[in-house]
């Protein structure tokens, strides 16, 4: 079962995956990007946070995004900004993930009593506006990347664990699981060994969107000047060109570099989670 | 289920949300790091006042109490005194000036958006893969994906700073404070585009995305069929009959994102200086005045919660089915 999802090999997958242009192009981006994060100290000309020239020089061949206020190089704190989005984006989404898997499967299989409870506690929870709760802790927190992290992953496993439960509902009534029951399978064992191989492809696409949406939140989160201030992300860099004034003193490349950035990542990951939904949910590719 | 016992049951989990959600604000407020008192204390008071709301507020005794007496004076509409504004009531300072700017800017961006995005979405729906679907479909994904507060540096770069044709933020500018009303109103209006631009494009590009999908899906359907097959217009069909679900999907939209509302607010109130509630959220983070943040995180919540009842009011109004479910 494992190596299957929904009746297709995993080699099919991944071609029908990179055929899929929608897929491949949010890939590519989001590979540009990783590669940026990972050489970002080889291709950056200068160290990112040091005073190198001139406060608010325009682009040049010296500085291709100008300097900010305090005569930073702006290319190699862009280039840089990728890293925190980047690893922030991905550690929360992998957790969230995971959480949102165990609680769906949870909920899932054992129902009743529980699996009310957890609805009703999802229904609660989303229902709340997630920017104030994350200021309201950050009012009384230091923020650092672990506490930013956790309030992402707090308020963003719920999409998964719906779709999870979802499915391990329906999957519940079918009849290999109903085999596996008559020939005396726990339910811990059916867990794991035919529904976690099953949910967890069509967790994929709410992966790549949990990565999407933290990176949004910690770019948020940064602009307002509440982001981990150890780091540079380019919600940080926004929060310094905003605070320096740069949108009412055409300073225009303190503020276009770092922001286009952050679209193209979410682009990027918005455009892989519509290919994985097209190419693992084929039922959807009419409507597109 | 009658549309009546439908409305009552609606009615009654969401005064549970809300209930649920301020004892959550209760205990979130006092558990975290730090003196609890800090929530109703300012250090700057004196022996006296200190002591009259320790006594208002019961902070001497065991926590029980206090959350009952939080509850008490939560009813009494007394949400605690701002530090940061000298003392006045926080509910004052919620209650005024500053949640009607919110709901101008708020009330007005979502009703131009959702508008707007029905139409378009509308249009690029029934001409599905055309140049201009293809162009404004691929348009809305890269600007779903722009981060709000770059989206306003950039229209307050382009349209305040190069153009000059909106002010660089506040909501009135100082030397229309005391001018006659129609100056100030026209004022007002001038410093609501910047932000009002900003709202209605963070809106518009997910709810064009959803309507024309929705129209896409029926497209379908064998009663459009029918109504092509009667010799229908375009303009019929898509006015007389499909519009209907296009509205629904608005309204099924703003209950599922009213929480967006509170992010588009806090970052827009903050990157324009617009004086709501977002902006005073912020501020008060950032002074930590946390009897303010405290009273806002309670009124936001109600208000999502509000907002949600009567979407799922208007919803069952229009598609009885809903209240079967």
């Amino acid at each position: 079962m494992s190596s299957d999802i929904a009746g297709r090999r995993f080699s099919d997958i991944v071609f029908d995956l990179f055929s899929n242009v929608t897929f491949t192009t949010g890939f590519m981006i989001v590979a540009a990007v990783a590669i940026i994060a990972v050489l970002a100290d080889i291709i950056s000309p200068y160290p990112p946070l040091e005073f190198v020239a001139e406060p608010l020089l325009p682009p040049s061949e010296l500085h291709p995004f100008g300097t900010d206020d305090l005569g930073r190089d702006l290319f190699s704190m862009t280039l840089h900004g990728s890293r925190v989005s980047l690893m922030v984006g991905i550690t929360a989404a992998v957790i969230s993930t995971l959480v949102g898997i165990a609680v769906g499967l949870t909920s899932g299989i054992v129902r009743g009593v529980l699996d009310m409870f957890t609805m009703r506690v999802i229904d609660f929870l989303l229902s709340l506006p997630y920017l104030a709760i994350a200021l309201a802790i950050l009012s009384f927190l230091k923020p650092n990347m672990m506490i930013i992290i956790m309030i992402i992953v707090v308020l963003s496993w719920i999409p998964t664990a719906k779709v999870v439960r979802a499915h391990t509902f329906s999957i519940m009534e079918s009849l290999y699981v109903e085999a596996a029951k008559a020939m005396g399978a726990g339910r811990f064992y059916i867990a794991i060994k035919h529904i976690l191989p099953n949910v967890v492809p069509i967790t994929l696409s709410s992966l790549v969107l949990n990565v999407r949406d933290a990176i949004l939140f910690e770019a948020s989160l940064s602009f307002l000047g509440l982001g981990d201030p150890s780091s540079v992300s380019w919600g940080t860099i926004l929060f310094f060109a905003r605070r320096a004034g740069a949108f009412a003193a055409n300073v225009w490349w303190y503020i276009v570099p770092p922001g286009f950035m952050i679209m193209l990542t979410v682009l990027g990951f918005t455009l892989m989670a519509i290919g994985l939904d097209e190419v693992l949910n084929p039922r959807l590719k009419k409507t597109q | 289920m009658s549309f009546a016992s439908y409305i009552l049951k609606k009615v009654s989990e969401a005064i549970i949300t809300i209930f649920i959600a301020v004892t959550l604000a209760f205990f979130l407020f006092r558990f975290l790091p730090g003196d609890p008192t800090a929530v109703f204390l300012d250090v700057r008071l004196t022996p006296e006042a200190k002591l009259a709301l320790q006594k208002q507020f019961g902070l001497d005794k065991p926590l029980y109490e206090q959350y009952f007496l939080f509850i008490y004076n939560l009813l009494q509409g007394n949400l605690g005194y701002s530090f940061a504004y000298r003392g006045m009531p926080v509910s004052e300072l919620i209650f005024g000036p500053k949640l009607v700017n919110t709901l101008v800017l708020m009330g007005s961006g979502m009703v131009i958006g959702a508008v707007l995005s029905t139409i378009l979405g509308l249009i690029v729906g029934w001409k599905r893969g055309s140049i201009l679907d293809r162009f404004l479909t691929s348009a809305s994904y890269a600007l779903s994906s722009a981060p709000i507060f770059w989206i306003g540096l950039l229209v307050l770069l382009v349209l305040g700073s190069y153009l000059n044709l909106i002010p660089m933020g506040g909501t009135l500018s100082i030397d229309a404070l005391y001018a006659d009303p129609l100056t100030r109103a026209l004022n007002y209006l001038h410093h609501l585009v910047g932000p009002l631009i900003v709202i209605v494009l963070y809106f518009l590009p997910i709810y064009m995305l959803y309507v024309r999908n929705t129209i896409v899906s029926l497209l379908g359907e064998p009663f459009v069929e029918l109504l092509k097959a009667k010799g229908l217009s375009s303009k019929t069909i898509v006015i007389g009959h499909l519009s209907k679900y296009a509205l629904l999907t608005s309204i099924t939209l703003l209950a599922v994102q009213s929480p967006l509302l509170v992010t588009g607010a806090i970052i827009t109130e903050t990157v324009f200086g617009w004086n709501g509630i977002g902006l005073l959220l912020y501020e008060s983070v950032l002074k930590s005045d946390y009897p303010v943040v405290q009273g806002i995180f309670i009124i936001t919540i109600a208000i999502v919660v509000v907002a949600n009842l009567l979407a799922d009011i208007a919803y069952a109004y229009i598609d009885p089915r809903i209240r079967r479910g």
